[in-house]
């Protein structure tokens, strides 16, 4: 039977795809929300640390499942090999409603203002294709508002002297700090460094009928046991469902899009939960499928008003993809300093996170969450023994006595670390999979050394005894802060979408998720990909929607 | 379910094996190698006691399938190779002599040299890197996959299983 056609088809139903979802059905837009995964529950997953998301050596609880995902890695030297969910090249977030922000870690950073001008602030970068977003700090700023009210971030900028102009404060007060992260405050301001409690997308206070965070150590990389930490799973997707507009079909993966003769979208053919093909037509469809999905789909669509993809007249689809080269330091102290308070990370600096001398961009750097027993095992300084009587005597000794600095350096964009799709590798569908090549810059692995040294300096400063830095490697990151590959922009030539997320050329289809963002910031990005769900929506319901509800 | 080679396993050496991929020859060196790797003493149980064999023994059927063939011919090398170097094979060397042979191993020592070719096509430096890993997925994982009995890694740990909500104080 055919579906009946519908306003608006939405591919993905993780951070960006939740919020447009509600968005327009709460409007009045009849949406159908497509997403490959399913509903997850922590109980079918509990303390389980080999499949959680955080490191999946068995595989990814979240999905997407080894069975039927695969994607091809290309390294350095141009070796195609291919790769599945549990590895790391393969670059995983997640597949199941709610996407990544059921398990994540949940920091709710809002970019600076730097982050949306890095060209004009720090200028040309050699080998980059570094460019300022189309839109600043200040259009975004009340999105960032309705994302951290209605999805619900605890947090207290008046703390930190970095924080970017905000009109509302955060709707609930700031978590509190476990002993180690009592110590490392104590640190960051004996090194003259300014430290706060992070923003996090958890209750620190009872919030919109759900409870309290209860301080658990399995929480990044976890759903949440009492449904103390907010995702689009337990906020604006059961709003969207609520509102009696909006069809959610779970286990339904969708494998291209539809276009019309004069190039236009009329819907998406997509597998069913039965694995039959079928087609949705509707008037516009919004691409939410992450910034590895998101570019495959368009360019697995190519026809013959669109020979290269859709989207892609220029080649920008699947370029300039970023991740996050995390970097830092870890240190060992005298006592015990873990008191098995979760989840960890609690405090930040921004103090480098900008305007480092010498430096393009920075990093925000934090406290880590709390590595479970097996995690721990890879926690070592450099040539320590990794198994016999030394490798148990430092599990035992050291794991209430480390503490370690991290942050996302910002990489600098650049053309050839990209998503294209395979000529060979197909997935169970039969669909030509992502495949995923480039590296780092020099000036990335600059940024990196820096901040590490800063990591280095702050951990000394709180006390530690033996201290050790990690950098990252060269090769293109794709994980979990994945971004970039359908980057927004004015001129049609060096970019894929319109300020509004609207694909150029194209005026019924549209992207919201971390595809857009032109560069990824010296943050963890969901919060600005959760505020530009709002953007995008805002602007398909002027150009297309009804008349918007008034206030009563 | 017991699986075709388990009960080949058992004819051949008249023996069942408790193990269902490995057979009972293969997951007595495991044994000994989880031992060597998490050792035993007297505050905490070694690899073998957290059942971490049971654990590489299940994966290998499951989720760590793709290292099987690599343990199979990797399991028989490494006692055999032992021979050139130390006269006789691994299982009848003593404990300190294991030790300094896995050291050599893990050093890339035997990854050249005449019985590399017992290996077949796995270096035995990386093979030895891994059985290290599984062993720790073993001890420090979750007991729902078979290993980390009682979850003895965590008491090691002084860790809660479940953990009792906490508050930290405000700051
Ligand atoms: C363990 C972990 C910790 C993290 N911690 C943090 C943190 O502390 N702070 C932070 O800011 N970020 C964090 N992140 C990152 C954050 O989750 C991502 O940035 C965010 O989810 C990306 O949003 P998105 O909308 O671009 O894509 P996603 O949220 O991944 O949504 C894409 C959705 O589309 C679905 N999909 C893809 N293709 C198809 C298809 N063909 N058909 C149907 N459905 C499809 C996917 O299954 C998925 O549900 C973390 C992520 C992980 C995994």
């Amino acid at each position: 039977m055919a579906n009946e056609h519908v306003d608006v088809v939405i591919v993905g139903a993780g951070a960006g795809g939740g919020v447009v979802a509600k968005e327009l059905s709460a409007a009045g837009l009849s949406v159908v929300l497509f997403e490959r995964g399913d509903w997850v529950n922590y109980s079918d997953h509990r303390d389980d640390e080999l499949t959680s998301q955080r490191g999946f050596p068995l595989k990814p609880f979240f999905g997407p499942d080894m069975q039927r995902y695969r994607r091809v890695a290309v390294d350095r030297d141009g070796t195609e090999r291919i790769v599945y969910p549990n590895e790391w090249a393969y670059g995983n977030i997640a597949a199941c409603v709610g996407s990544g922000t059921v398990a994540y870690g949940a920091m709710a950073w809002r970019f600076m203002q730097e982050d949306f001008t890095m060209k004009s602030t720090y200028g040309e970068v050699e080998g980059s294709s570094l460019a300022d977003w189309p839109i600043g700090y200040q259009d975004l700023e009340p999105y960032y508002e309705k994302a951290e009210w209605e999805i619900g971030v605890s947090g207290d900028d008046s703390k930190n002297p970095f924080a970017p102009p905000r009109k509302k404060p955060h709707p609930m007060p700031a978590f509190g700090h476990n002993r180690e992260a009592r110590i490392l405050e104590a640190g960051a301001r004996k090194a003259g460094f300014h430290p706060f409690s992070i923003p996090m997308l958890r209750n620190s206070e009872p919030y919109q009928g759900r409870g309290q965070c209860i301080h658990v150590r399995n929480c990044v990389g976890f759903a949440c046991r009492v449904n103390a930490k907010n995702g689009t799973h337990n906020t604006v997707i059961p709003t969207a469902l609520a509102t009696g507009n909006c069809d959610l079909r779970v286990n339904c993966k969708v494998a291209k899009i539809l276009t019309n003769s004069k190039g236009r979208v009329t819907g998406v053919s997509y597998f069913d939960e039965h694995d039959q093909l079928r087609e949705q037509t509707a008037d516009i469809v919004v691409l939410a499928a992450s910034a590895t999905e998101t570019p495959r789909l368009l360019l697995n669509s190519a026809s013959t008003h669109h020979p290269n993809g859709i989207g892609n007249k220029y080649d920008w689809v699947g370029r300039n993809l970023q991740d996050h080269a995390y970097t830092g330091a870890d240190g060992l102290f005298a006592e015990d300093i873990y008191d098995d308070v979760g989840p960890g990370a609690s405090v930040a600096i921004c103090d480098f996170a900008h305007n480092n001398p010498g430096i393009v961009g920075g990093a925000m750097l934090a406290n880590d969450f709390i590595p479970l027993p097996y995690a721990f095992t890879k926690v070592r300084p450099p040539g320590s023994a990794r198994w016999g009587r030394d490798h148990k005597e430092f599990q035992r000794r050291n794991f209430h006595r480390r503490a370690s600095i991290r942050g996302p350096i910002q990489e600098m964009p650049n053309f050839e670390s990209r998503v294209q799709v395979s000529d060979e590798v197909r997935d169970h569908w039969g669909i030509p999979v992502v495949k995923l090549s480039g590296y780092r810059l020099d000036q990335d692995m600059e940024a990196a050394k820096f901040i590490a040294d800063k990591a280095a300096q702050w951990l000394e400063a709180a006390g530690a005894v033996d201290i050790w830095k990690s950098l990252p490697g060269l090769g293109v990151g794709a994980s979990q802060h994945q971004a970039g590959t359908c980057r927004m922009g004015d001129d049609p030539q060096s970019s894929v979408t319109n300020k509004y997320g609207q694909v150029h050329g194209i005026d019924n289809l549209y992207i919201a998720d971390g595809s857009l963002h032109v560069t990824n910031g010296a943050f963890n990005p969901v919060l600005t990909i959760m505020a530009l769900g709002y953007w995008v929506s805002e602007h398909i319901l002027k150009e297309h929607g009804p008349p918007l509800p008034r206030e009563v | 379910m017991v699986s075709g080679s388990a009960v080949m396993s058992g004819c051949s050496n008249g023996l069942i094996s408790p193990y269902q991929t490995l057979t009972r020859r293969e997951g007595q060196l495991v044994e000994i190698l989880a031992d060597r790797i998490i050792p035993p003493d007297s505050r905490n149980p070694g690899g073998k006691d957290a059942r971490v064999p049971h654990f590489i023994d299940q994966q290998l059927g499951k989720h760590l399938s793709d290292s099987l063939e690599m343990y199979q011919a990797c399991l028989p090398a490494l006692n055999e190779a032992c021979k050139s170097r130390h006269e006789v094979i691994f299982t009848e060397l003593g404990e300190q002599e294991q030790i300094l042979y896995l050291t050599d191993i893990e050093a890339g020592v035997y990854d050249s040299g005449p019985e590399r070719r017992l290996w077949g096509h796995f270096a035995p430096s990386l093979f030895f890197s891994v059985l290290v890993d599984h062993c720790m997925m073993g001890y420090y994982g979750s007991p729902k996959h078979g290993g980390n009995k009682n979850y003895a890694s965590y008491k090691m740990l002084g860790l809660f299983v479940e953990q009792v909500p906490m508050r930290p104080r405000s700051s």
